[in-house]
């Protein structure tokens, strides 16, 4: 296997706030490898957009964060700001949730574009820079490329707009491209498009891609591997097969029966009963007991470590072997 | 644009022309020019008429504004009694004044109000946060008046006393050189513009604030810029489109001629020439006054919506 | 399409499960505080608006019930005594007719706060009601009660007030006997001009606030079952504006306790026998070269009261609408140094563990 892109070791991230620490992540170590791409699936709250931020030490004022994240050779968790800014945008780059506010409205989306690439490579002369945008621009897919560049984000629809936040991420060739749920703030009718645009891309560029999503039906078409967070915890990760096909951990299965089934072969929608657990005040043992079917006074005692499960899998529980695989959803 | 433009003025001016009317109503029924004339009637009948004539003051009191009117477009003010010259004349020396005074203060007070609602929102929660927000409160609680007297007290007789000097004068117009005026013009401005530096800070930071909260600043950050980049160039940019229309409206209050400061600092401006007529039941220039100030007012708050859709594309107005 | 029943078995099993043992609970936050319990947590904790508190009980104590226990009245001159500095007898001293300042100094207190209060409840009452109709009826009613704002913005209230100052001001008015408390006369009707001046703001906040929520779906809920347009807006909009306005309502009491101090000191406001604390400065004046201190002093008093009331509203801002303070409250301080504190222990650490 080749060398990894980026090796996230024992990852934790707090928030001190007025009633104590909120534990967002805990302990979470994972690699992603050049031209892969991982997805992290998780309910909101489990941690999955925090760890992405904290990556690109984006993260508000009052957080703690332990652990390292290596990146081509460089630590990324205590790396010093200069440092930071020149990874940013360049090596690795971030394409988030809400296009409608992920974009400032006083400034042109070409302009907008134009400065990342400038920033990154001083001394491109503004007739470069906009040729580029152009081109970024049709790659992934804006319509009239030349004359959108000069519009201003309010003048596009909100699809349009989100191709637009992914032509300024690839702006610099990045190495890692982080998605923090690039689609859920679009129409369903949109999603399916805009997914279908960063699979492009990320196919087109070489870049691995992290996914960060709570909708594992956006993960079977785009993801090589999954990585499935719960309660500032990693529940489970493996290849995409050994997820849809072989789940060996109690969350990932309540997740994946809970999915709709458009055909209509299942009976009821089969939500998870029950709430996710407190951040401020972590359970001890497993953080999904709760509300686990399989759930043995073992579970409350310690929390389960990760069990290799040979391959790439691996699962946090104390009940793996006892999980009987599931179909994929239809 | 153009044709907002025009649109918003074609509105404005029959409120206009009513607002005036109104206050000629008000200023014809608050004021009689004719008052130290009662008393000593009949003596003094060929006075008594010739004011009567000159403010057509038997003319009922809701038509005489259109005598008023008819006077203006034939470009004649009247004539102030209380000082002595014609109205235009008067308008034009004391503008000037309080221009000399109000400019200064405006350009300073939106300098410094930005700069310090910049710094306290970067630094929210710092030391220097709590103290500029301090000060702002301070201000704010402050009547114009209390603090003209403190800080004519400190700066002009106070220096004097300890160290025999007297840099500021006493903030008296006394001056004809350029620098002169400079000295002058320094209490009475620095007067005003603390006022309005704690009341736009406050507004500035608050904007600030809620500007570096947005989502499109974190994409800057994840773009790779430096902070004074996402600072000045993004955050700004967004937070300075209410704050120009605080500053319209500044700009307003403070050519209207502050009458408190005026006063205080003796300074020959339109605040000051105000108070005089108002009780020397001068007409011809309290109205003038009104007229000017209203129509300020106006305009700027003209200009403060033609800036905001200036600067904000997502309300370019056609 | 299937149906979408959705089963509550799993819910069932967690509930049996011993669901009332504490542990199996934990974990799951505490239960839910009302809003006007979070409002009160949040006000108490407002440091500013405790200390504005505190401070405006005091002055009210010593402005009202303080001249009880003084032997002088208002306009008591008594020559020989004059100029004198602070003793038991005179507090603050008296002035150059032997006049007891700090009773003086009271008496324009309670002038100058009462007044501040009637004209804001007077504007709000004002501005509230046209600010709903505007709000409420849109459209036509809207366009005209927005345009009277325009006018009325026009001309720099201060200079038609203080027409309006002039002549209203000779008026008498009848006297409550065995109180200060007039009416008519400079008392109300400079009450009401300040009021007639300043509902503008609270037009315009209640104006929004009633734009905002007139949309939402419980109204129309209401108007669907037949609720009159007066119910609507009593039962349904003006509870919600109360929290706005409750902010604004105090900013305006300061600001008309400015105002009307400003105008007295200009000669425009009260009239004497009644004084303010903006006549007291406008009074002594003329000594301000040798004794800078006493002639301020009211306006120090004028600035002390706005500031506690100021803080008042501070407060109840932050507790009744946290997120307007962007990045909630002054305690994230103590949290920022705490996670910086952490997380370099935590860098040594592994500095030392070689990573």
């Amino acid at each position: 296997m080749t060398e990894p892109l980026l090796t996230v070791d024992h990852l934790s991230v707090g928030f001190h706030t007025k009633s104590g620490v909120v534990k967002a992540v805990t302990d979470i170590s994972f690699e992603i490898h050049p031209g892969e791409v991982l997805a992290v699936v998780g309910e909101s709250g489990s941690g999955k957009s925090v760890t992405a931020l904290a990556l690109m030490q984006l993260h508000p004022g009052n957080t703690e964060i332990t652990g390292t994240a290596m990146f081509q050779g460089r630590e990324l968790v205590s790396m010093g700001d200069r440092d930071m800014r020149s990874i940013r945008g360049s090596e690795i780059a971030m394409i988030f949730q809400d296009p409608m506010t992920a974009m400032n409205p006083v400034f042109t989306v070409g302009d907008q574009i134009t400065e990342t690439i400038q920033v990154h490579n001083p001394g491109t002369s503004n007739s470069a820079a906009t040729k580029r945008v152009v081109e970024l621009l049709e790659l992934v897919g804006v319509p009239e490329p030349k004359r959108r560049a000069s519009q201003y984000p309010h003048e596009y629809s909100g699809g349009m707009r989100q191709r637009a936040m992914i032509a300024m991420a690839i702006a610099n060739d990045p190495k890692l491209l982080i998605a923090d749920e690039p689609t859920t703030a679009l129409d369903v009718t949109v999603q399916a498009q805009v997914m279908e645009v960063l699979h492009d891309v990320q196919k087109e560029t070489g870049s691995a891609m992290m996914l960060i999503t709570h909708d594992l039906g956006l993960v079977a078409g785009s993801a090589d591997r999954v990585q499935v967070m719960y309660a500032s915890r990693l529940m489970e990760t493996g290849t995409i097969d050994e997820i849809f096909y072989e789940t060996s951990n109690p969350y990932t299965q309540a997740l994946l029966r809970s999915i709709p089934d458009l055909e209509g072969s299942k009976g009821a929608l089969e939500a998870i009963p029950g709430n996710p657990p407190s951040l401020l005040k972590p359970l001890q043992g497993c953080a999904f007991r709760p509300r686990c079917q399989h759930a043995t006074p073992e579970c409350g005692e310690a929390q389960p470590t990760l069990v290799e499960l040979g391959g790439q899998h691996a699962s946090r529980c104390y009940h793996t072997d006892k999980l009987a695989p599931i179909g994929a959803p239809a | 644009m153009f044709a907002y433009v025009t649109r918003r003025f074609l509105t404005t001016i029959p409120l206009f022309l009513i607002a005036i009317y109104l206050v000629h109503v008000g200023v014809s029924y608050t004021v009689d020019p004719r008052a130290d004339f009662y008393l000593c009637l009949p003596r003094c009948q060929e006075g008594f008429d010739q004011i009567t004539e000159d403010y057509n003051l038997d003319v009922n009191i809701w038509l005489r504004p259109f005598t008023y009117f008819a006077d203006l477009f034939s470009g004649d003010l009247g004539f102030s009694t209380s000082v002595g010259e014609p109205v235009s004349e008067v308008m034009r020396s004391r503008v000037w004044n309080t221009a000399m005074v109000a400019i200064p203060a405006f350009v300073v007070s939106a300098i410094f109000a930005l700069l310090l609602s910049v710094y306290s929102a970067r630094h929210q929660y710092s030391k220097g946060d709590y103290a500029l927000t301090g000060l702002a409160f301070l201000g704010l609680a402050m009547p114009s008046f209390v603090l003209a007297l403190v800080i004519q007290n400190v700066f002009a007789i106070q220096l004097e006393n300890w160290f025999g000097i007297k840099p500021f004068n006493t903030g008296r117009k006394s001056g004809e050189t350029f620098l002169e005026l400079l000295r002058d013009i320094t209490l009475p401005a620095l007067s005003l513009s603390i006022l309005f530096i704690s009341a736009d800070s406050r507004f500035g930071r608050a904007s600030m604030l809620e500007t570096l909260n947005q989502d499109y600043i974190r994409t800057a950050r994840a773009k790779g810029l430096t902070e004074r980049t996402v600072v000045w160039k993004h955050a700004l940019r967004n937070a300075l489109i209410p704050l120009v229309t605080l500053w319209a409206l500044n700009f307003s209050a403070l050519m209207g001629g502050s009458i408190v400061t005026e006063s205080i600092f003796s300074w020959p401006g339109i605040g000051q020439v105000f108070l005089r007529a108002l009780v020397d039941a001068d007409v011809s220039l309290l109205l003038a006054i009104v007229m000017f100030t209203g129509l300020l007012v106006v305009i700027m708050n003209l200009i403060a919506d033609v800036m905001y859709g200036v600067l904000d594309p997502r309300i370019r107005l056609d | 399409m299937a149906d979408t029943e959705i089963r509550a078995e799993g819910v069932e099993a967690t509930m049996s499960a011993g669901s009332s043992n504490a542990d199996e609970i934990e974990g799951l936050s505490d239960k839910p505080k009302s809003f006007g319990q979070l409002a009160w947590e949040r006000f108490f904790n407002h440091k500013l608006a405790l200390v504005g508190a505190v401070g405006l009980v005091l002055i009210v104590a010593g402005f009202f019930i303080g001249p009880m226990f003084s032997e002088f009245e208002v306009g008591e001159t008594n020559i020989p005594d004059r100029e004198q500095g602070p003793s038991w007898t005179h507090p603050f001293g008296t002035d150059e007719l032997g006049r007891d300042i700090f009773v003086r100094t009271a008496a324009g207190g309670r002038y100058s706060m009462l007044i501040g209060l009637t004209g804001a409840l007077a504007a709000t009452f004002l501005g509230t009601i046209l600010g709903a109709i505007a709000g409420y009826f849109g459209k036509m009613v809207d366009n005209v009660v927005s345009q009277l704002i325009n006018l009325v913005l026009i001309v720099p209230g201060i200079i038609i007030l203080s027409m309006f100052a002039l002549r209203f001001g000779s008026a008498d008015g009848v006297v409550i006997p065995g109180t200060e408390i007039r009416f008519g006369g400079t008392w109300t009707s400079l009450g009401l001009v300040l009021a007639l001046l300043s509902w503008v703001r609270i037009a315009r906040v209640v104006r929004g606030v009633i734009l905002q929520i007139k949309e939402q779906e419980y109204i129309m809920a209401a108007r669907a079952a037949g609720a009159s347009h007066g119910r609507i807006i009593f039962r349904h909009l003006l509870p919600n504006v109360l929290g706005a306005v409750a902010v604004e309502i105090t900013l305006l009491v300061g600001s008309i306790i400015v105002l009307e101090s400003t105008l007295s000191f200009l000669g425009l406001g009260v009239k004497p026998p009644d004084t303010s604390l903006g006549s007291l400065v406008a009074d002594s004046k003329g000594d301000i070269d040798s004794d800078p201190l006493r002639v301020l002093m009211p306006g120090i008093w004028i600035v002390l009261i706005v500031l506690c009331v100021n803080f008042l509203g501070d407060g109840l801002r932050d507790a009744l609408d946290p997120r307007s303070k962007a990045e909630g409250s002054g305690d994230d301080k103590k949290a920022r140094k705490a996670a910086k504190k952490a997380a370099k222990k935590a860098a040594k650490e592994q500095a030392r563990a070689g990573i």
